[in-house]
């Protein structure tokens, strides 16, 4: 019985964070994430899965993720960050994070977490402009 | 014999109301610091007696105590005064220290998209941390694409500051915006190579009229690579 429920609440759980699961929207041949929610781990990881499919299926030349509305970023989303770059260059595509808020650059700076495996502009108009120089 | 040894016999004292009354006064005002009227009270004749002795050493004591009263108070109105003084001094200074902290990061758009920043005197943490602050906010609201810090007014730098410098150029990076340092005079450059400061993915030109000339040139660069596809295009057709 006990065992039971929890596996329910379980089951609920992770149907919430799947509700919770980020849009990507693709625009001619980039892939677009604007990430309007605080990112936790387990958001943070759906969407690396769901961005490789979607690179996958769409042939997307570049990828970009919009974090302006992202007020904390932790060195383990810096590593997902980094991964999902990584993962996408592999895939012959570009990976560009528009928008970090300068008190997420300075905090970042100061903990010595380095974000170099993805590509960072000012903006989304930005991002655009040198994917599509790279093509 | 209890003449002899007044220590350990009974002592013959003569006690009149008055000297009781004089005593007790004087040492009520003492109480309420009023020493002058104290001693005034105290300075009755006294006889050869026990009590005489006694008023003599409480008025001796009393002065004694008059006098480091007096003393403490002195001290106390120059502690205050000089308490006074640093207080207006140390306002002075926090106020120059503003001041100081409001000119020490200039940050001017010398072209559309381009920010700059001259950096003069000392860098220290604190001053190292707002000047990234100030840079980065302003990069964000103005959305410049390049930043060029102005290392020419510092004459010297150490490990640390090399390392603010360093951190620095990689917050602007962050954002997504390039961070070009230029003016590095000679014994900095010596001083870098000397300490080994990996100066990897910051790009460092030799004035700022170079920063700015690359700038140009690189945005010639892109503006030509977007109009190329257009005019083969229109060639083709």
């Amino acid at each position: 019985m006990k065992r039971s429920t929890a596996a329910s609440t379980g089951s609920d759980g992770r149907s919430r964070a799947s509700d919770q699961s980020l849009a990507i929207i693709q625009i001619r041949n980039c892939l677009l994430v604007s990430i309007q929610t605080e990112l936790h781990d387990r958001l943070a990881l759906d969407l690396q899965e769901a961005l490789m499919e979607r690179v996958r299926t769409a042939g997307a030349r570049g990828v970009i993720l919009d974090v302006s509305a992202v007020e904390v970023i932790d060195s383990y989303i810096t590593r997902i960050l980094n991964d999902i770059g990584k993962s996408v260059r592999f895939m012959g595509a570009e990976c560009y994070i528009v928008g970090i808020r300068p008190a997420v650059a300075m905090t970042l700076i100061e903990m010595g977490v380095e974000l170099d495996s993805v590509h960072t502009a000012l903006n989304l108009d930005l991002a655009l402009e040198r994917l599509e120089l790279l093509q | 014999m209890p003449e002899k040894t007044p220590q350990n016999g009974p002592v013959e004292v003569e006690f009149t109301r008055s000297r009781l009354d004089a005593l007790i006064q004087a040492l009520a005002y003492a109480a309420i610091d009023d020493f002058e009227s104290c001693l005034s009270l105290m300075r009755g004749d006294t006889e050869g007696d026990t009590f005489a002795l006694l008023e003599k050493e409480f008025t001796d004591f009393l002065s004694k105590l008059v006098g480091a009263k007096k003393d403490l108070n002195d001290a106390l109105v120059q502690a205050e005064e000089s308490n006074r003084e640093l207080e207006s001094k140390l306002e002075t200074i926090e106020r120059q220290q503003a001041a100081i902290r409001e000119l020490s990061t200039p940050i001017i758009e010398v072209w559309a998209g381009v920010l700059c920043l001259p950096v003069v005197g000392i860098v220290d943490s604190q001053r190292s941390a707002e000047m990234t602050e100030t840079l980065l906010e302003t990069i964000v609201a103005k959305q410049a694409r390049t930043a060029i810090v102005d290392i020419t007014g510092i004459e010297a730098m150490d490990t640390k500051t090399a390392d603010h410098f360093i951190k620095m150029a990689k917050a602007v990076r962050l954002l997504g915006a390039d961070c070009i340092l230029s003016g590095i005079n000679p014994s900095i450059a010596q001083t870098l190579t000397h300490i080994g400061v990996d100066l990897t993915g910051i790009r460092t030109l030799r004035n700022l009229r170079d920063a700015l000339q690359v700038f140009l040139r690189e945005q010639a660069a892109i503006h030509l690579a977007k109009l190329q596809p257009l005019a083969e295009g229109s060639a083709q057709t």
